[in-house]
């Protein structure tokens, strides 16, 4: 048995990942005639005896404790509806939402979360008929008052994030932005240098591949501030 | 020239645009072209070019199409006006219909549906220039959408047409040769194997003919399987002193 | 998303952008002409930031309309295609979609940049008439500017195919002449975010607009058609603005446009 890819290689739907079967497959591969083939366009890692491929592009799908950006789209008797760039929608129940007490038919649910609110909001469960609920518990969580939205696949999460959160907190220190950073790849970020900061997110994403990346970014930004000066 | 007069083979065995019997026109592929769609991805065939989109998965309209334990495709397979010598009017026809039809049915047995239930999956093929093999040109394009839009699949999908020009099986029709020649018949596969997701022929063959066809047709879906696998790789850049 | 919306208004008070461009600039204009190669007779791809749009033209020769025996005309038809946004659904084209197409007409109807005279074959009988086909890519924004930029483009690039009144057939193989231009007509398009104008919006922009205005005119600094959009209302002062930008937005468009066409 060998490993016909290495780990952090890209491969694409069909490929050799391994021959032979000695591994346990994680979720992007599949087993065929005593081989491992990738089902995505994205990277390989191991780990653990076992192997898996990280799909590079996607649509978010929710998982339970991800902290994720999104928009209340709707509000209803006891509820509010989320959406965050997935195919499924997410629900946040009134006793998720808030500590206080809240009389339903009294209250307006509107002073909480309207509708085209940000949030910064947990998923909290997933059922396997891909219901989604919601909760503000967290301490994470917020409502979001002004700045921005960008998105980026949520693939590329971890490495504008960094490892300990390194290449992150470079931007955040940098430009001196507040910034969120969902799973779902919907990025938040707050403050004079927003554009800086939105397109050096931009540019993680572009040269994730890529060597040396952090000191790359690092010149990046140092360059362009001076610029601006 | 009348048409009896077309010579499709000239002294050295070439055809009309100088290709080899098996030979397949210049190919060009290009991923993620669109930063809208989800996916994306240009092919060009000689002067064929298709443009495919993949949005999704995401909502499915109309709601008595959802299913509830897996995605749904929407295909839809579409010639720009200006994409053919005689203009054509846009709009839908029947042939756009059920070239959507088989196209879906290419690429469907490639792709995990069931990871996503209760969603639909909008894939668009939009021919901008035509000169035959726009059904074939259109699924491999499309696959590679999907592929760039992070679709889950078994493998990738790519095809070709051979067919019969002048009692030679030939491969890559184009559009001069479909219209007079005997047969034409365009086939897909999954990861350039012979898993075959696509058939479909209209013609006056032997069986031996279209057995040699499906054979060649299998070699030319082969060579574009590893293409479309080189335009993946190209989508990033691993290298520093590469153009971005 | 709403709060992107929100924050692009509060910035346009300030007379600032996301993407800290000015108020008046334009992204990255990209034009290619001759697109389609084999089967247009006459093609341009213009991307203005990440929005791409590619139109074709097609000459066919019809019957003339009795009240013009001797001019042919041109036909602007636009495909909002579902690959270029979430929100495109196939089917014929509807509200936006024909606005789009019958603006653009305008720009050039009005202008009379296409020579409809020259365009006569036979008077009274045989008249060619350019389809012109609007196919958008991927819509980030601006769609009113780039495929009128791109039409232009495509004309002034573009040729009339050959016709044989004894065949009565049109040869798209062989030439008969270049399309006949007079004129180079250019649309600007100016949008009101709170009370600021600006111009070149991308998809993000558009979706915070107030009202809109384009304006199309021609090097001699004339305007030949006007569209206003979008759900407030303008000024009188408002639209002057406008349409003096429009004059010099006009020129710097049509700078890039010889750029690509060699004048």
């Amino acid at each position: 048995m060998s490993r016909v890819k290495d780990s952090n290689d890209i491969v694409t739907p069909g490929e050799v990942v391994v021959d032979g079967n000695d591994f346990y497959t994680n979720s992007g591969v599949y087993e065929e005639n005593g081989k491992i083939y990738s089902k995505y366009f994205g990277t390989v890692r191991y780990g653990d005896n076992a192997v898996q491929v990280k799909p590079m592009h996607g649509r978010y799908m929710p998982e339970e404790g991800d902290i994720i950006i999104g928009e209340i789209t709707r509000v209803s008797y006891s509820r509010w509806t989320v959406e965050f760039n997935s195919p499924y929608e997410g629900s946040l129940d009134i006793s998720e939402a808030t500590d206080e007490y809240v009389d339903l038919d009294e209250d307006d649910l509107t002073d909480f979360y309207d509708v085209g609110d940000a949030v910064a909001i947990e998923v909290q469960s997933v059922t396997k008929g891909m219901d989604v609920d919601m909760s503000m518990d967290d301490k994470r969580c917020k409502k979001l008052e002004g700045g921005r939205v960008i998105e980026i696949p949520p693939s590329k999460v971890p490495r504008v994030i960094g490892k300990g959160g390194k290449m992150i907190k470079q931007v955040n220190n940098k430009t001196g932005c507040n910034i969120i950073v969902g799973q779902n790849g919907q990025v938040w970020i707050k403050g004079d240098n927003a554009n800086l900061a939105a397109q050096t997110i931009h540019k993680i994403v572009d040269e994730s591949q890529m060597d040396n990346l952090t000191e790359t970014i690092s010149e990046f930004l140092d360059n362009e501030l001076e610029g601006d000066n | 020239m009348s048409e009896q007069e077309i010579q499709w083979f000239d002294e050295d065995g070439k055809r009309i645009d100088g290709r080899d019997k098996d030979e397949m026109r210049e190919t060009k592929m290009e991923a993620d072209v669109l930063s809208e769609a989800d996916g994306s991805a240009m092919v060009e065939v000689g002067n064929t070019r298709v443009i495919a989109s993949v949005f999704g998965p995401q909502d499915l309209h109309p709601k008595h199409l959802i299913e509830s334990d897996r995605a749904v495709i929407k295909m839809r397979y579409n010639m720009a006006p200006f994409s053919v010598d005689d203009r054509m009017s846009p709009g839908p026809n029947r042939r756009a219909t059920e070239i959507g039809l088989v196209a879906k049915r290419a690429l469907e047995p490639a792709l995990e549906m069931e990871k996503f239930p209760k969603t639909g999956i909008d894939i668009s093929m939009e021919i901008i220039e035509s000169d035959g093999g726009t059904r074939a040109a259109g699924i491999t394009a499309a696959s590679l959408a999907l592929a760039d839009a992070g679709m889950p699949m078994k493998g990738l999908v790519s095809a070709t047409a051979a067919g019969v020009v002048d009692d030679t099986v030939v491969l890559d029709v184009i559009g001069k040769e479909d219209k007079k020649g005997n047969a034409d018949i365009p086939i897909a596969t999954i990861n350039g194997g012979d898993e075959v997701t696509l058939l479909q022929m209209d013609g006056d063959l032997t069986k031996e003919q279209v057995d040699d066809c499906i054979s060649l047709a299998r070699e030319g879906c082969a060579e574009l399987d590893q293409m479309q696998r080189e335009a993946l790789h190209e989508v990033y850049q691993t290298e520093n002193g590469g153009d971005q | 998303m709403q709060i992107n919306t929100r924050t692009i208004k509060e910035l346009a008070e300030e007379g600032e952008r996301l993407d800290e461009r000015d108020m008046d600039e334009y992204r990255d204009i990209e034009l290619e002409t001759d697109y389609i190669e084999t089967t247009a007779q006459g093609s341009a791809k213009v991307s203005i930031g990440d929005t791409q749009v590619i139109v074709g033209l097609s000459a066919d020769v019809e019957e003339p309309y009795p009240d013009q025996p001797n001019k042919g005309s041109i036909a602007v038809n636009a495909e909002l295609a579902p690959m270029a946004d979430r929100d495109f659904e196939a089917g014929p084209p509807g509200e936006e979609g024909t606005e789009l197409a019958r603006v653009v007409d305008r720009g050039i109807r009005e202008s009379e940049a296409v020579d409809f005279e020259k365009l006569c074959i036979e008077p009274k009988e045989k008249v060619m008439v350019i389809f012109i086909d609007i196919h958008i890519l991927n819509n980030d924004g601006n769609l009113l500017d780039a495929c009128a930029l791109a039409a232009l483009a495509a004309l002034k690039t573009g040729y009339l195919p050959a016709y044989s009144t004894e065949e009565r057939e049109v040869n798209h193989e062989e030439k008969w002449k270049d399309i006949p231009m007079t004129k180079e007509p250019v649309m600007v398009t100016g949008r009101k975010i709170n009370g600021q104008l600006l111009w070149d919006a991308t998809r993000q922009e558009e979706e915070a607009q107030a009202a809109r205005l384009s304006v199309t005119a021609t090097e001699e600094d004339k305007i030949v058609a006007m569209q206003k959009g979008g759900r407030e209302s303008l000024t009188h002062d408002e639209m002057t603005e406008i349409m003096d930008q429009a004059e010099s937005q006009a020129s710097k468009i049509r700078e890039i446009l010889h750029e690509e066409t060699g004048e």
